[in-house]
């Protein structure tokens, strides 16, 4: 197993370009000679370009999930989750199914339940209900007309665009002689405003009364071209909103044609005063206008996850609706219960503007009583213009379910044991995120001394071999012998003692000054001319400097590779112009690197000179192919470039990380602020939003460089 | 969102923001290819073949495009989609015209051929487990140091982590010797 790996990792190295030349002839060499190891290395090769491909892939896979997954939201949101106030209903308009309708009251009711397949905003699977909404306009009316096409051997839940709620039992519609069909394309017409009625050109006439409407639909049945009619003994329960003051005498009237195409109104029939349950995930229960806050980010899965945080994250400095008691009603448990209808939602939005989590109990711990008698329990608990609000929800008068949830009574325990474990959950979940938070700062902090403390010893050796070689050329001009400055060859600790004391003794006065100089010259990058006994030594400093175009970078680099150093020098940015003293005796190749995301852009200049460069741009570079080119200036190196780049990448990685996590903190106030109208404590979050620098600065820490200046006395 | 912002998002960490703009083409190619002898997950395959093309060559270092993405994407999609018909044996009439001059058109054969040749080796990569893909995909993909492999995919030691890079680089080797044989 182990020769396996050698063997997977040589022909890696052979194709990153990591081998040295004499290594990679022989490679050659073996590659030639062995059917295996060739085929290994194209596999290998394929397999290192198939990587990019199948990143590249996996990334359009999933904008293609997300891309349909949108559009499903976006129909199932037209029609299905529009956010509506419940009601009433007054006009009925039946054409074809006139007939059926009339027989409706006379005969039992079928049991009405939501289907549990019932579609809802976070699985937008609509397999039994497709949603069309066309343009085309309807024979009588100039009103749009929704089409749904439903599975009728299923009951169903609608809701129009207006918020009609239609709840359509199964196989309610019938063939003209009865004969069952399977899939029923349901068109509905509704004109609820007044704008709306005007406009279709509705009149509100009872024989020559005018009455007072609080909307109009028309609903018909059809297999492919042919109209349905509705079952007898079948009835269609609908909802209707109420748009204004609740009126407790409407009625419910069926509209006619006459000859001269008026629609007369007639046959009124009392209203139900129960409530319609709906399926209870497609109802609204986060605070109002919570969704519109978000500006359309993520789904409802991200809505959800969010808002219940702030359970865990939030200190109420008064009352408040804890997102936790949310998360337990909003659940399929509470269907079939006064939970689930629209009524409640109304209720539920006006609770959320009073902050009063406790009237939410007081609903959850009263399920089998009638609706009314609830709001009138919490008028008693409130004041003001609340509860003036719930007087008028009370003054309704409606009331309970038709069929209520046989749990009912076991499921006040289950909320309040329910609220407290989730309570618990994301108290858990926060404190997690938290500790990642801190982690993330600490990682930051480590990752930045680590590399100061890199920097520090890179220059300091770089100073020491630089140093030792302009004292070697001095020493040589100046015709003194070799020898003597060798101790600076020495390993990293420069030491100013004489490698032979018996030479230290006699020439220790004269040889300190010329090392001096050359000490001086080489810290402050600057030419100097010493002269000794007639004879005289120049080391010369010149000027390179260069800027780069960084408008489509998230940062630049300049490094200089110095061919006799140990190591690269990073170059200091001073107002956008990178510049350095280049040493004469040295040559150097220059690379400068443009990082943008994790992508990285590359201009390197060979043997480069002291000059004004003028104004550069990195071009992209393939990761394989900067990997090779860096190599190339490592292979020699203690201390490696390519590393460096690494390191700085990470870093500027995990301060984007942050930066967006203060962007999110600022978004958590803004959001709070309108979710928790009657206050929280702002203290906690506040550390994370001061102001964090843009980019980062690299200041190359000068310790290394001070305690080789101090052991020459300066 | 210009085509310079899309092509900017598509060279981005972020490209999924670019190639969710592009999908407003779809609807217009899957017209095209339903129009033209093809179903819905025809189009769907050949749009995704053609967006794959597009964010391959935009990565590409010395990337160059002349006609608008709209065009571009129109032109692949057409492109891919005769190609499909050729093999199927049908012919098709294309209603929109929309013709890539030679050069554009030369590119995007070279393209299609190197999608051809690395789709055995993403079959291969696509049979590794989900940790080990991103094991091989932080290394040769995101350029990260083996270092830092070890360090964010909680490896003992940076040894340990090479080693399980190079046992998750065999298995997909052996995978795509696999696939070859079998379509030799």
């Amino acid at each position: 197993m182990k020769s396996e790996f050698e063997d997977i990792e040589s022909i890696e190295r052979y194709l990153l370009g990591l081998m040295t030349s004499e290594e990679q002839a022989e490679f050659e060499v073996r590659v030639q000679n062995s059917e295996e190891l060739k085929k290994n290395v194209d596999l290998q090769k394929e397999l290192m370009n198939g990587v990019k491909q199948k990143a590249y892939l996996d990334t359009v896979r999933k904008v293609a999930q997300n891309y349909h997954f949108r559009k499903l939201l976006k129909v199932w949101g037209i029609a299905g989750l529009v956010l509506v106030t419940s009601g009433i209903m007054t006009f009925l308009y039946f054409n074809s199914i006139e007939e059926s309708a009339k027989s409706r009251s006379a005969k039992p009711t079928p049991t009405l339940t939501i289907a549990e397949e019932t579609p809802s905003f976070s699985e937008p699977v609509i397999e039994n209900k497709e949603v069309k909404i066309t343009n085309k306009k309807a024979e009588y009316f100039t009103l749009q007309t929704q089409i749904f096409i439903l599975n009728n051997k299923r009951d169903t839940t609608i809701e129009t665009q207006g918020g009609i709620v239609f709840v359509i039992p199964a196989e309610c519609a019938t063939g003209v002689n009865g004969e069952l069909v399977e899939k029923v394309m349901y068109k509905i017409q509704e004109a609820t405003t007044h704008s709306e009625i005007i406009l279709a050109g509705l009149d509100t006439r009872s024989d020559g009364d005018l009455l007072e409407t609080a909307g109009m639909f028309n609903i018909e049945a059809f297999s492919g071209n042919k109209e349905l009619t509705l079952k007898l003994g079948k009835k269609i329960l609908v909802q209707v909103p109420n748009k204004s003051e609740f009126k407790s005498d409407m009625k419910l009237f069926e509209g006619h044609k006459d000859k001269n195409e008026n629609i007369n109104w007639t046959n009124p029939i009392p209203l139900e005063n129960f409530l319609l349950p709906v399926d209870i995930l497609s109802l609204d229960f986060y605070p109002p206008n919570y969704i519109s806050l978000l500006n359309g980010k993520g789904n409802k899965a991200y809505a959800d996850s969010l808002y219940y945080s702030f359970s865990a994250n939030t200190k109420p400095t008064k009352n408040w609706v804890d997102p936790a008691s949310i998360k337990t009603i909003w659940n399929r448990k509470f269907n079939n219960t006064l939970l689930a209808t629209k009524a409640f939602e109304e209720r539920l939005h006006a609770i959320h503007k009073s902050c009063r989590g406790d009237i939410i109990e007081l609903y959850v711990k009263n399920l089998d009583k009638n609706m009314y008698e609830i709001d009138l329990l919490a008028v008693n608990m409130l004041e003001g213009n609340f509860k003036q609000e719930f007087q008028k929800f009370a003054n309704r008068k409606q009331g309970k379910l038709q069929h209520n949830n046989p749990n009912a009574s076991s499921l006040a325990k289950y909320f309040e044991l329910k609220t407290k474990a989730y309570k618990t959950i994301l108290e858990k979940t926060h404190q997690e995120y938290e500790q990642k938070r801190k982690e993330l700062d600490g990682e930051i902090k480590t990752k930045k001394l680590n590399q100061a403390q890199q920097d520090a010893r890179r220059e300091s050796l770089n100073f020491e071999k630089e140093l030792s070689l302009n004292t070697k050329k001095v020493y040589k001009s100046l015709g003194i012998n070799e020898s003597a400055p060798s101790f600076f060859a020495s390993n990293s600790n420069l030491s100013v003692s004489s490698s032979t004391p018996y030479i230290a003794s006699i020439f220790s006065f004269g040889w300190k000054n010329i090392d001096r100089f050359i000490v001086e010259s080489t810290s402050s990058k600057t030419s100097q001319t010493i002269s000794k006994n007639g004879k005289s030594a120049t080391i010369t400093y010149e000027t390179m400097s260069l800027s780069v175009d960084e408008s489509s970078f998230d940062q630049t680099f300049v490094y200089l590779l110095p061919s006799e150093l140990y190591s690269f020098m990073r170059v200091r940015k001073t107002s956008n112009v990178y510049s350095e003293n280049l040493n004469a005796f040295i040559k150097y190749d220059l690379l400068c690197i443009g990082i943008k995301d994790k992508r990285k852009h590359v201009y390197s200049i060979k043997n480069v000179k002291a000059e004004n460069i003028g104004t550069i741009k990195p071009k992209q570079i393939d990761e394989n192919e900067f990997r090779k080119l860096v190599s190339n200036y490592d292979r020699t190196k203690p201390m490696k470039v390519g590393n460096d780049v690494e390191y700085q990448l990470e870093i500027i990685l995990l301060e984007k990380k942050k930066a967006l996590e203060r962007m999110k903190t600022q978004e958590l106030i803004r959001l709070k602020d309108h979710l928790f109208p009657c206050g929280w404590q702002k203290e906690e979050l506040e550390e994370y939003i001061e102001p964090g620098k843009g980019k980062l600065e690299f200041t190359v820490p000068p310790a290394g460089l001070q305690d080789q200046l101090k052991k020459f006395g300066f | 969102m210009t085509d310079k912002e899309i092509i900017q998002y598509l060279q981005s960490t972020k490209p999924d923001k670019g190639l969710t703009k592009l999908y407003q083409y779809f609807p217009t190619v899957k017209r095209l290819i339903t129009q033209n002898g093809g179903n819905a997950s025809d189009a769907e395959d050949v749009f995704q073949d053609a967006l794959l093309a597009l964010f391959t060559k935009i990565n590409q270092p010395q990337f160059e495009i002349s006609a608008s993405l709209n065009t571009y994407v129109f032109s692949i999609c057409k492109y891919m989609w005769k190609q499909k018909l050729q093999m199927r044996k049908k012919s098709m009439s294309i209603i929109h015209e929309v013709e890539l001059d030679d050069s554009a058109e030369e590119t995007m054969i070279q393209l299609m051929e190197e999608q051809e040749k690395t789709l055995a080796a993403t079959k291969a990569l696509d049979s590794l487990g989900k940790r080990c893909w991103e094991i091989v995909k932080a290394f040769y993909y995101d350029g990260l140091t083996m270092q830092s492999i070890a360090q964010k995919f909680d490896f003992a030691s940076e040894k340990v982590a090479k080693n399980q890079k190079y046992k998750c680089l065999e298995k997909a080797r052996t995978q795509l010797a696999t696939i070859k044989i079998a379509h030799n």
